[in-house]
């Protein structure tokens, strides 16, 4: 019998990342998950205090309404977005379409734009007394069909989320081993029967991805479903929370954590074999769609797109800046820039104590032995699925019900934790991404040369991550600036914010006040997508 | 010497040494201990990759750990660096135990360099910065004369990343070499370079090694890189030692049939002892020829090794003839025939790229060597004394 062939341990316990502080970030992320867990189960502890209501509430009509609006948005808008992120896709990769790049960058653009800012351009395009209607009202038509309501939600949350699709898709089909299709033509399959039979079974997994990220987000958006009054799970959650209806939202979170988890387990289901649909066979080579005469109008659909999710909202924000009313003293709702300064505090304090969180989990590396510290590593995902308002309502009762003085006098900090719960995962996974690329023998070689293991970290390491670190730390950043539900819930008494102050707005129907702050989100959040895309080229 | 028996080209007397020894060895023959394994065991889980190793490396000699992939010698070096901790044994580095039981010295405490075989330079740091990564205190001039020993004067300021193959090893010897080590490390040192490198390199990183003086350790599973470049060759197999020798003697004086195998083609032609000679189906042999043959042997069964350049075929007539080839391999300079001998045994037979020994006639196969034979009793895969 012969030995087996060794492999090198990637991270053996003299390495220099694998044993920094092992113990350590096992403390942080049990720590992080207790503090994650613990409001989370004050959830069940309001629930309870329903006591015997509980069963007559779960099966009311109006829970079941809400229950069932909530799937069928997230079905239609899952729906939606793969019947329009796979036909882009496969016109900017396969088809001879003209202007492929900037296509593939006008199509991913709409993730640049919040929904929710999006949702409110709309309302005001095309809702009453909106721009829209003033064009018409000239020509006798003075009523048009409401936008409110289930399908407005569902059509901006397609323009918004299908990008998601788009690139999951997009990734697959680059991925594609174009031979397998002219196999599949020699075989005497048309064009379309190869796409049926060869592509597309191949790119389901993309596709899948793509789609539960979607499905996701529309579970857990908060602000689109307000601007467009969809009485769904979040917004139904908001309501009874106004309504000092306690146990009722609690109720409603826990059956929103439900079906979260659910769409998450699909998730895992999928994931489990997606690693080979994404993996490059090379032999890329040139294959596809002759659009023949539509090759110039096929440009609509992507110029559409592009127009309606991200042209309309900035024309909408820029003509509000020259809307009477906008001065910026008009009334109490002004504008000040004194609110986007709150915003970049709270995203800067955000973003450090994501840091400190992240970088022991992150330097962990991929093989945490013990199934606690396993375990524990999951923690920042768990934060990341929760949807916002639930976790903001969580916290809040339990910060009211525990120790209120941290809700009275430490009303930053709390916010900061909501931030770090939900938006550490960004971090970590940029930072552990970064971390795994730094070959091991690097380390191996400096404990040769004589530099102990916390001299190799700051010799060789650290420098090595310091790219993924920043970028963690810009991705929290950005993501906190955009933050709707846990700011608006649990900020400090009068502490605004550029989306807080987008959301009062909203209420008041000073339109004009939302412009700068709007803009600037827009601006911030394209800066978090080219990132993000920046991120997906290095690896 | 008697007519009836196989000739020797030149006869080897007792008096004289029985090959040429190498003169890069003598000088290492009685140098100090610089290293010193003893019974050193690796155990991972159940598995065992290296049990009970004893080895010891003399000052200035270039040792080579020589296996199949899996024999154990990557974890035998990574032990000696102190990447690996040893479940057993002990292991001395200059005159200092660095791992003892459960003693262990990390990696960074000990005078060993690693030489990577991915190199694995850093690749935020110039090539200066690399050399100087493992000195104390800042010392350019260290620096640049080992920049100058592997010949890269000029490369301080570049970076590793736009650096070659054959240069990125010399940067990776050159910061292994600057700390002054007691022992260096080589880890399948030219198996990231194309063939044509690999063999500049071996002659290069030789060179280099001599002129610091410096005791090294290799690990490769190429025989003819441990041959060319070693002083001595440790052939392991499945975690154990099999041979500690000079290049010349595991190749012609195998200690076992593994090693004989692995460090080149090798026949076994069957015979039996008969007095002063060994009956064979290539003739008879002198017992004399054949090294620790000892009269105590007399009668029994035993399996001479030979090396494909060992003996040389010729097509002759029915009478003369003692087997037929039934193979032949163009290897370009050389071919290699396999015969089938008259006995029932088969021997590799190497002839110039010009040779046209006809297959399946009649051929003689006759030995063609200076050097004494190796050989294994029947049935055995080791020499008596080795085992």
């Amino acid at each position: 019998m012969s030995a087996p062939d060794w492999p090198a341990p990637i991270t053996d316990r003299l390495d220099g990342s694998g044993d920094l502080g092992g113990r350590t970030v096992t403390a942080i992320a049990v720590l992080l998950a207790f503090l994650l867990v613990v409001p989370l189960a004050w959830l069940f502890i309001q629930t309870a205090t329903l006591g015997d209501q509980i069963p007559a509430l779960l099966t009311s009509a109006t829970t079941l309404a809400v229950l069932g609006r909530s799937v069928a948005l997230v079905a239609a808008v899952t729906g939606a977005s793969i019947l329009v992120g796979v036909p882009l896709a496969v016109l900017t990769v396969q088809s001879n379409l003209p202007f492929k790049r900037f296509w593939t960058v006008a199509a991913a653009l709409p993730l640049a734009v919040p929904s929710y800012l999006g949702a409110f351009a709309f309302i005001s395009a095309f809702g009453p007394r909106g721009a829209f209607v003033d064009l018409l009202a000239p020509l006798g038509i003075e009523k048009i069909p409401s936008v409110f309501g289930f399908w407005g939600a569902v059509f901006v949350l397609t323009i918004y989320t299908y990008p998601y699709v788009f690139l999951t898709t997009r990734a697959s089909l680059l991925s594609l081993d174009a031979s397998l299709v002219e196999a599949a033509r020699t075989l005497n399959a048309g064009r379309f029967e190869a796409f049926r039979r060869v592509t597309l079974p191949q790119i389901a997994p993309g596709i899948a991805a793509g789609a539960l990220l979607v499905a996701l987000y529309a579970l857990a958006d908060f602000g689109t479903p307000a601007f467009m009054r969809v009485q769904v799970f979040t917004q139904f959650i908001y309501s009874r929370f106004d309504a000092f209806q306690q146990g009722y939202a609690a109720l409603l979170s826990l059956q929103l954590l439900a079906v979260t988890a659910v769409v998450l387990f699909l998730e895992s289901r999928i994931g489990a074999d997606d690693d080979g649909a994404y993996e490059s066979r090379g032999n890329r080579g040139k294959f596809g769609f002759d659009l023949g005469v539509f090759r110039y109008p096929a440009m609509l659909l992507p110029a559409g797109i592009g127009l309606l999710a991200v042209g309309l909202p900035i024309g909408i924000f820029t003509a509000w800046l020259f809307r009477p009313g906008t001065g910026l003293a008009s009334d109490g709702m002004a504008f000040e820039w004194a609110f986007a300064a709150n915003s970049v505090q709270v995203a800067v304090l955000a973003a450090v104590a994501s840091l400190v969180v992240a970088l022991p989990i992150g330097l962990r590396g991929a093989n945490a032995d013990s199934r606690l510290s396993r375990l524990a590593e999951r923690a920042p995902y768990v934060g990341y699925a929760t949807p916002g308002i639930v976790l903001a309502l969580a916290l809040l009762w339990f910060t009211l019900d525990v120790a209120p003085v941290v809700y009275r006098n430490y009303g930053i900090p709390l916010l900061v934790f909501a931030y770090v719960v939900r938006f550490s995962s960004q971090a970590v996974g940029s930072i552990r991404t970064s971390v795994l690329q730094v070959d091991s023998r690097l380390h191996e070689a400096a404990r040769t040369l004589g530099r102990s293991r916390l001299q190799t970290f700051r010799a060789v390491t650290l420098p090595l991550i310091v790219p993924g670190v920043a970028t963690g730390a810009a991705l929290v950043f950005l993501t906190t600036m955009k933050e709707l539900p846990a700011t608006l819930m649990l900020r400090p008494l009068g502490f605004e914010t550029l989306v807080t102050h987008i959301w009062s707005v909203r209420e008041t129907g000073a339109y004009g006040q939302a412009a700068i702050p709007a803009l600037v989100l827009v601006v911030i959040s394209a800066l978090s997508m080219g990132v993000i895309l920046h991120q997906e080229q290095r690896t | 010497m008697s007519n009836d028996t196989q000739q020797f080209r030149q006869p080897t007397t007792d008096d004289s040494p029985r090959f040429e020894q190498d003169t890069r060895t003598t000088a290492t023959q009685d140098g100090d201990p610089v290293l010193r394994l003893r019974n050193v065991t690796k155990r991972f889980g159940d598995a065992t990759a290296v049990s009970g190793l004893d080895l010891t490396v003399r000052d200035g000699e270039l040792l080579t750990l020589l296996g199949p992939s899996g024999c154990g010698k990557t974890t035998t070096l990574r032990m000696i660096a102190g990447l690996e901790a040893p479940s057993d044994g002990t292991i001395r580095v200059g005159g200092t135990t660095v791992a003892d039981g459960g003693d262990f010295t990390k990696p960074e405490d000990r005078d060993v360099g690693l030489v990577f075989q991915e190199f694995a330079l850093f690749p935020h740091l110039s090539v200066a910065e690399n050399i100087a990564f493992g000195l104390a205190e800042s010392d350019p001039e260290r620096v640049q004369s080992l920049l100058d020993l592997v010949g890269l004067s000029e490369y301080g300021d570049r970076s590793p990343t736009d650096l070659s193959g054959g240069e990125r090893q010399r940067v990776a010897l050159a910061r292994s070499l600057a700390p002054e080590p007691d022992v260096l490390l080589l880890d399948e040192p030219f198996s990231n370079l194309d063939v044509r490198l690999r063999v500049e390199m071996r002659e290069e990183v030789r060179r280099i090694l001599k002129e610091t003086g410096v005791t090294a350790v290799s690990v490769t599973h190429d025989q003819e890189e441990a041959m060319s470049i070693s002083d001595r060759v440790a052939v392991m197999y499945e975690g154990q030692l099999e041979q500690v020798d000079t290049p010349e003697r595991v190749f012609q004086q195998p200690r076992s049939r593994f090693v004989a195998s692995f460090l080149g083609h090798a026949s076994f032609v069957s015979g039996r002892v008969e007095g002063d000679t060994v009956e064979t189906g290539l003739g008879p042999i002198g017992r004399t020829n054949v090294d620790g043959l000892a009269t105590e042997y007399d009668g029994s069964e035993v399996d001479i090794m030979l090396r494909p350049d060992d003996v040389v075929a010729r097509p002759a007539d029915a009478s003369e003839a003692n087997g037929r080839a039934v193979h032949r391999r163009f290897l370009g300079p050389t071919v290699l025939y396999r015969v089938d001998l008259d006995s029932g045994d088969t021997v590799g037979c190497m002839h110039n790229h010009d040779a046209d020994i006809p297959l399946n006639e009649p051929i003689r196969v006759d030995l063609d060597v200076a050097h004494d034979l190796a050989w294994f009793p029947s049935g055995s895969n080791r020499t008596p004394d080795a085992e």
